[in-house]
C-alpha cells in the first residue's frame, strides 16, 4: 500500500517536472532564437535556419552604430536611472500615510489610487502631453526633448504604491510604539526603522520601474524630436522600415538591449520574488 | 457597504472624468487669408518629421544639409526621426492639440485629410499656383499628375508628393522556366494556373521541396486593391461619395485566392514580411509588393538560393497594365506665413528632376516628375528590377484618400480573412459595404 502511494507520487512528480520542463523550454525557446539570429546573415534569417553556420561577430558592432546604440543605450540607463530612483522616493512617501497613518478619506484616496490602474496608457497620454507642452512652455527649463518629459511623469506609479503599501501594512504596530518612546516621529521611522526592512518590495518596485522604463517607446517618442535623449526602444524600430525588417541586426540590437534587464534581475531575483509574494499576505 | 459604493463612484467618477478630459476638442484657429506673393521666407526655421532611418535617412539628410548650404533665402532645414507613419500619426494627433507641430510633415492621404479637418495643416494649391513662389506650366505639366491628383480632394491639396512606390508582382525566372513557361502571368487566369503546376512541382533549388506554392497572399487592403484594379474594378464610386465592395471585380477576386487556398496553391501570410521570406528560400513562386521592398527581395535572394527573379506588372483582365500607387506624402502643418511659404519652397527644390533623381538611388522609390528619367539612366541599367517597374508608372491607380480610409482598411483585411477560411461571399462583401459607407457618414 505504501509503496503504491511511493509509486503514486513520483508518477505525479514525474509528470509535474515534465510540464514545468516543458512550459520552460517553451519560455526560452523564443531567447535563444533572438541570440541565434544575431549571429546569422540576413539569407540565413529568410532562410530561417536554426543556428548560423558562421557567428556574424559584425551585426553587433553593425547595430551599435547604425542605429547610434551607444546614445540610446547611455539615454535608457539615465532614463531608468531616475525613473526608477523617483518611483522608489514617492511610492514609498505616498504608501507610508496610506499603511501606517489614520487620516479622514485615507481608504477612499487608496481607492481613487488604486482606480487609476484600470486606466490604459493611451488615454493618459493627451492629457499629460499637453500638460508637459505646458510645463515646456511655463517652466524655467525646458521638459519637451529633456530627461523630465521622459521621467517625471512616471514617477507615481499606483501599482508601486500599492505594493508598498501592502508590504508596511504588514509591520508591527510594537516598532512603532518602540519608535515613539524613543522619541521618533513618522519620518524618523520610516527612515531608520522601515526603510531597512523594505529591502524586498522595494527592489521589486525598482525591477518594474526599470523594465517599464527600459522597455518604453510610445511615450518617448511623443516626447522627443532628436536622438539626445531617446532609449533604446527607439534605435531597436529603426531596423523595421515599411518594405522589410533587416531581423539579424534587430536581433543584435534586442539582445544588447536585453542584457542589463537581465543582469539587473539576476541579482537581485531573490528580492525581487520575497517582495512580489510579500505583498500578498496582509489585504 | 456604503463606503464601498462610495469608493466605487469615487473611482468610476474619476475615469469618466478622465475620459472626458483626453477626449476633448481642439480649439479651432480662424484663417487669415495672406496674400503669400507678399510673405518673406527668409531665414526661417523649417522642421520635418519623417519616417525614413538608416541609410534612407542618411541620404535624406544629405539632400537637406545641400538645401541649407545652397538656397537663397537662409532657410534652415531640421529633420527629424519620428518612428513609424502610426508613431508619426499618433505624434501629430497629440501635437495638434498641444499646439507643437512641425512645419512639415510625412502623411498618407487620409491622414493629410484628418490633419486638415483638424486644422493642423494647410491647403498646398495656392503654393503651387502662386506667380512668384509656385509652380510654371512646364513644371507642372512635368509632375505625374496622378500623383499630384491623389493628394487633391475636392479642390483642397492636402498633401505633395515627394515619392511614389507601386505594386508589382516579384517572379521567380528560373522556378517559371522550369514550370515550362518564358515570361511572368498576364492574366489572372494565367496567375492561378502558375501556381497550381508550382504547387505540383517545387523549385529545384529549393531546401523545403514538401512545401511548395504559388504564392503567399497577405491579408492586405492593398493587396486586394491591386487584385480588384487590375480587372477594372474600384473601392468607390467614380463621385468618390461610396464605397462599392460588392461588385463584380471584387467578387472575382476573392473566388480567385478562395479557390486558390483551398486547392492549397496558395496560402496566407501568417507573420509580417513572410511572403518576401519564402519567395527568398524559393517556396512561393510570386510575391505581390511594394517596389520599395526591391532591395530587401535583392537581400534574401541573393543571400538566398541566388536564383533568376524579376518584377512585371501584376496579372490582369484589362487591356493595358494597372498598378496600384502608394505612398506617403508631405504635408505643410499650419504654423506662420512665413514658415509655410519656406516649407513650401524646400518641398519645390526637392521635387525638382535632379533631387528627385538622388532620391530614388538612394531611396529606391520612384520620382514623381516624368523628367527625372533623364537622370535616372545608368541607375535604371544597373537595376533591371527598377527598370522594368518604372516603365509602369503611366499605369497607376491609387486606393480612396478619403477620411476613415484608414479604419476601412481593417475591415478589408477582416473580410479577407472570412474569404480566406471558407466564407460566404455575399453576406461577407455587403457587410463590409455596409460597414465601410457607415464611416462616410461620419465625417
Amino acid at each position: 500500500m505504501e509503496s503504491k502511494s511511493i509509486t503514486k507520487r513520483r508518477w505525479l512528480l514525474g509528470a509535474v517536472y515534465t510540464g514545468l520542463s516543458i512550459s520552460a523550454v517553451t519560455a526560452t525557446v523564443p531567447f535563444v532564437w533572438m541570440l541565434l539570429a544575431s549571429f546569422m546573415t540576413r539569407g540565413e534569417t529568410l532562410r530561417r535556419v536554426f543556428a548560423p553556420s558562421e557567428i556574424q561577430w559584425k551585426n553587433y558592432l553593425l547595430a551599435w552604430e547604425e542605429a547610434d546604440f551607444g546614445l540610446y543605450f547611455e539615454n535608457s540607463l539615465l532614463i531608468a536611472a531616475l525613473q526608477v530612483s523617483g518611483t522608489l522616493l514617492f511610492s514609498l512617501l505616498a504608501a507610508y500615510p496610506l499603511a501606517r497613518m489614520e487620516f479622514r478619506g485615507r481608504d477612499i484616496v487608496f481607492a481613487v489610487i488604486l482606480a487609476t490602474l484600470m486606466i490604459p496608457e493611451t488615454v493618459t497620454m493627451v492629457p499629460n502631453f499637453l500638460t508637459v507642452s505646458w510645463l515646456n512652455r511655463h517652466s524655467p527649463f525646458a521638459w519637451l526633448n529633456n530627461w523630465p518629459a521622459l521621467t517625471v511623469p512616471f514617477m507615481g506609479s499606483a501599482f508601486s504604491i500599492f505594493l508598498l503599501r501592502q508590504f508596511l501594512r504588514g509591520i508591527p504596530l510594537e516598532l512603532w510604539d518602540a519608535a515613539r518612546i524613543d522619541g521618533a516621529g513618522h519620518v524618523r521611522f520610516l527612515f531608520q526603522i522601515v526603510l531597512p526592512l523594505c529591502r524586498a518590495p522595494l527592489l521589486t518596485v525598482g525591477m518594474f520601474t526599470f523594465i517599464g522604463s527600459w522597455n518604453a517607446l510610445g511615450w518617448p517618442l511623443l516626447v522627443t524630436n532628436t536622438p539626445d535623449w531617446r532609449p533604446i526602444s527607439v534605435g531597436l524600430l529603426q531596423f523595421v522600415s515599411e518594405a522589410g525588417a533587416e531581423v539579424h541586426l534587430q536581433m543584435a540590437g534586442a539582445v544588447i538591449a536585453t542584457i542589463p534587464v537581465l543582469l539587473v534581475y539576476f541579482l537581485i531575483q531573490r528580492e525581487f520574488t520575497e517582495g512580489i509574494s510579500m505583498s500578498g499576505l496582509k489585504g | 457597504m456604503n463606503k464601498n459604493i462610495t469608493r466605487l463612484a469615487i473611482g468610476a467618477g474619476l475615469m469618466a472624468l478622465t475620459y472626458l478630459v483626453a477626449c476633448g476638442e481642439a480649439e479651432r484657429s480662424t484663417t487669415v487669408v495672406v496674400d503669400i506673393e507678399q510673405v518673406d521666407p527668409s531665414s526661417q526655421e523649417v522642421v520635418f518629421w519623417y519616417q525614413h532611418s538608416r541609410q534612407r535617412e542618411e541620404a535624406l539628410v544629405e539632400l537637406i544639409e545641400e538645401y541649407n548650404r545652397t538656397n537663397v533665402h537662409g532657410i534652415k532645414v531640421r529633420g527629424e526621426y519620428m518612428g513609424g507613419y502610426d508613431d508619426i500619426y499618433n505624434k501629430m494627433s497629440v501635437a495638434i492639440q498641444g499646439g507643437t507641430l512641425p512645419q512639415l510633415v510625412v502623411a498618407y492621404q487620409n491622414q493629410a485629410l484628418a490633419y486638415f479637418e483638424a486644422d493642423g495643416v494647410v491647403d498646398i494649391a495656392p503654393y503651387m499656383r502662386s506667380k512668384k513662389w509656385g509652380l510654371s506650366a512646364a513644371e507642372n505639366a512635368d509632375f505625374i499628375q496622378a500623383f499630384l491628383q491623389q493628394d487633391n480632394n475636392k479642390g483642397v491639396q492636402t498633401g505633395f508628393p515627394p515619392n511614389r512606390s507601386m505594386e508589382v508582382l516579384y517572379y521567380n525566372v528560373d522556378w517559371l522556366k522550369e514550370l515550362g513557361y518564358a515570361r511572368p502571368p498576364v492574366t489572372w487566369d494565367e496567375f492561378a494556373d502558375m501556381c497550381r503546376k508550382a504547387k505540383a512541382q517545387p523549385f529545384s533549388k529549393s531546401t523545403d521541396k514538401e512545401h511548395s506554392l504559388g504564392f503567399f497572399l497577405e491579408l492586405d487592403a492593398s493587396r486586394l486593391a491591386t487584385m480588384v484594379f487590375t480587372r477594372g474594378g474600384d473601392f468607390m464610386n467614380a463621385d468618390k461619395t461610396a464605397y462599392t465592395f460588392n461588385t463584380p471585380q471584387v467578387r472575382q477576386a476573392l473566388q480567385l485566392m478562395q479557390d486558390l487556398i483551398r486547392e492549397k496553391a496558395v496560402d496566407i501570410v501568417s507573420e509580417r514580411y513572410m511572403d518576401q521570406q519564402e519567395f527568398g528560400v524559393g517556396k512561393a513562386l510570386f510575391a505581390l509588393r511594394s517596389t520599395s521592398g526591391l532591395p530587401f527581395f535583392k537581400s534574401a535572394v541573393a543571400d538566398g538560393l541566388d536564383f533568376a527573379w524579376s518584377v512585371s506588372a501584376p496579372p490582369r483582365q484589362v487591356d493595358d497594365p494597372v498598378v496600384n500607387v502608394y505612398g506617403a506624402s508631405l504635408s505643410l502643418c499650419r504654423t506662420t506665413p512665413a514658415q509655410q511659404l519656406a516649407t513650401w519652397l524646400f518641398v519645390k527644390w526637392f521635387t525638382q528632376p535632379q533631387q528627385q533623381a538622388r532620391w530614388a538611388r538612394a531611396s529606391n522609390y520612384f520620382p514623381v516628375r516624368k523628367s527625372t528619367a533623364n537622370e535616372l539612366k545608368e541607375y535604371l541599367a544597373e537595376n533591371p528590377g527598377y527598370a522594368a517597374a518604372f516603365k509602369l508608372l503611366d499605369y497607376g491607380k491609387s486606393e480612396p484618400a478619403v477620411q476613415g480610409y484608414q479604419g476601412v482598411r481593417k475591415m478589408i483585411a477582416d473580410a479577407m480573412v472570412d474569404i480566406a477560411e471558407g466564407g460566404d461571399l455575399d453576406d461577407v462583401l455587403s457587410n463590409l459595404e455596409r460597414q465601410a459607407n457607415k464611416t462616410l457618414e461620419r465625417f
